[in-house]
């Protein structure tokens, strides 16, 4: 079997100078094995150009997300779209990207710039067919994508960043191409690299875009599977069964909590060593064994570790930090699809009526790191042992 | 060498067992043993209830406070060695 693929997305945007609503608008939404982006540029600018460019995008999403072929979309959209009261026109460019978990790319673009398809790095041609629907032109293709591609949309003020002013011409779709190249890598992310498009035009407008400006990324990359036991198993006698699922999960090995430690330990014949160097004044020290990623204690971490969640944005605010619950949170960030064996032993040293209650929490803040994590879009299995 | 394993489970993390690291680091440094006495950390030791627990070398003390600690390193420690 191939190995699976995600697709990470990323966006941004900046207004029009003078703007606070912005006239372009960016969807991005997962549908079962895959994602769908659809970017839009509406007439004009400002609250008119910012409904036009929002309906398109809601109603094409909507649309494609239950299957609907490219027809009924425009169809829809030409019916739906108010009239500008100046122009006489309903008028929004569009770009709608469906990617499939296996590779599928699906491409239609009205009136937007042509969107930059990157294979190994290097940009390489769409090859588009044309399609007239009512009086619409419209560009379609179809291409098979693997790890490594990366594909990105942009709206026309972002080819056009800097026209009149530093360049003559505006930024220009080879140039923009040419950039890419040089910055598309395998550890920078979608967010990133919209960000880095849309800050170089605004710098290319000396601050005061001409136009609304809008990147969307869609980065293809190997799923990233990350396993989590914490907790013994209720039943004594199910500890190496469980051990022996849990380590022939796929992705990065986590473990919170000494006595499930312990179990992975009998069951692989391994030390678990505890680095005294990484404890904080509120977290304990991790622990290191060999073929497990990453050993914690486990309540006070785990517990730590939702209030870090609850608190961050993005991963990179966790870097250089050392703890096991900023550690702990850094592999949930990471993974795309996260299996957790939660394990309900009580330890009866923990019903002891002079610990603070929160020692029972631990499958509490569990439960509540794994609904955080499916709100974040990630796969959540959880199995209760 | 001597060695103090000290306990930083969940239990025992919560009766002070990370105060009574710090103190044991210094400890050790002030009487000039940082050759003669190892500190180590280990996950559960089965006892939670017993308080925060360590061992010395392979004998187990229960320490619930800085204070405990203190007498125990200056009894097993200071004049053992
Ligand atoms: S946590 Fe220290 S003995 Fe259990």
């Amino acid at each position: 079997m191939s190995q699976p693929l995600y697709i990470e997305s990323g966006g941004a945007s900046v207004c029009k100078f003078g703007e606070i609503l912005c006239g372009d608008s960016l969807s991005v939404s997962s549908i079962g094995d895959g994602k769908l982006m659809v970017l839009s540029d509406g007439l004009g600018s400002g609250v008119k150009a910012n409904i036009l460019a929002t309906l398109t995008t809601k109603i094409a999403t909507r649309l494609l997300e239950r299957g609907l072929p490219l027809e009924e979309v425009v169809e829809t959209l030409t019916d739906t779209l108010p009239e500008c009261k100046v122009r006489k026109i309903a008028y929004s460019t569009f770009t709608l990207l469906k990617v499939k978990e296996d590779g599928r790319v699906y491409l239609a673009e009205f009136d937007n710039p042509p969107t930059f398809f990157l294979k190994r790095g290097y940009v390489s041609k769409l090859n588009y067919k044309d399609k007239t629907i009512g009086s619409r032109k419209i560009r379609e293709a179809h291409v098979h994508a693997e790890a490594g591609d990366w594909l990105i949309t942009v709206s026309d003020g972002e080819i056009h960043a800097g026209i009149g002013g530093l360049l003559n011409l505006g930024w220009d779709w080879e140039k923009i191409a040419k950039f890419l190249e040089t910055q598309v890598y395998e550890d920078v992310s979608a967010q990133k690299v919209a960000q880095i498009l849309v800050d170089q035009a605004r710098q290319l407008y000396e601050d005061r875009p001409g136009d609304d400006t809008t990147v969307g990324v869609l980065k293809i990359r190997p799923k990233r599977f990350g396993a989590f036991m914490i907790g013994p198993p209720v039943r004594r006698e199910d500890d190496a069964e469980v051990a022996k699922r849990f380590l022939a999960l796929p992705g990065r090995k986590i473990v919170s909590g000494g006595t499930t430690a312990g179990i992975l330990a009998k069951f692989l014949e391994r030390d678990v060593t505890v680095d005294l160097s990484t404890m904080t004044n509120k977290i304990p020290p991790i622990g290191k064994m060999e073929g497990i990623d990453l050993v914690t204690e486990g309540v006070h971490t785990v517990n730590h570790t939702l209030e870090i969640l609850q608190k961050i944005k993005d991963i990179d605010e966790l870097s250089g930090l050392r703890d096991g619950s900023s550690l702990l949170a850094r592999e949930f960030l990471f993974a795309d699809c996260i299996n957790i064996f939660l394990g309900q032993a009580i330890n009866p040293a923990h019903l002891n009526p002079n610990l603070p209650q929160e020692m029972g929490f631990k499958s509490r803040s569990v439960q509540s790191i794994a609904s955080m994590l499916r709100v974040m879009g990630k796969e959540v299995i959880l199995e209760i042992h | 060498m001597r060695v103090i394993t000290i306990c930083v489970g969940s239990a025992c993390h919560l009766k002070g067992s990370h105060e009574i690291i710090n103190y044991f680091k210094d400890a050790i440094k002030s009487a000039g043993l940082d050759n003669k006495v190892e500190l180590k950390g280990s996950f559960c030791m089965d006892k939670c209830t017993d308080g925060a627990n360590l061992l010395i070398d392979d004998e187990l003390f229960h320490a619930n406070s800085v204070d405990e600690a203190r007498a125990i390193f200056q009894q097993e420690i200071l004049e053992k060695i």
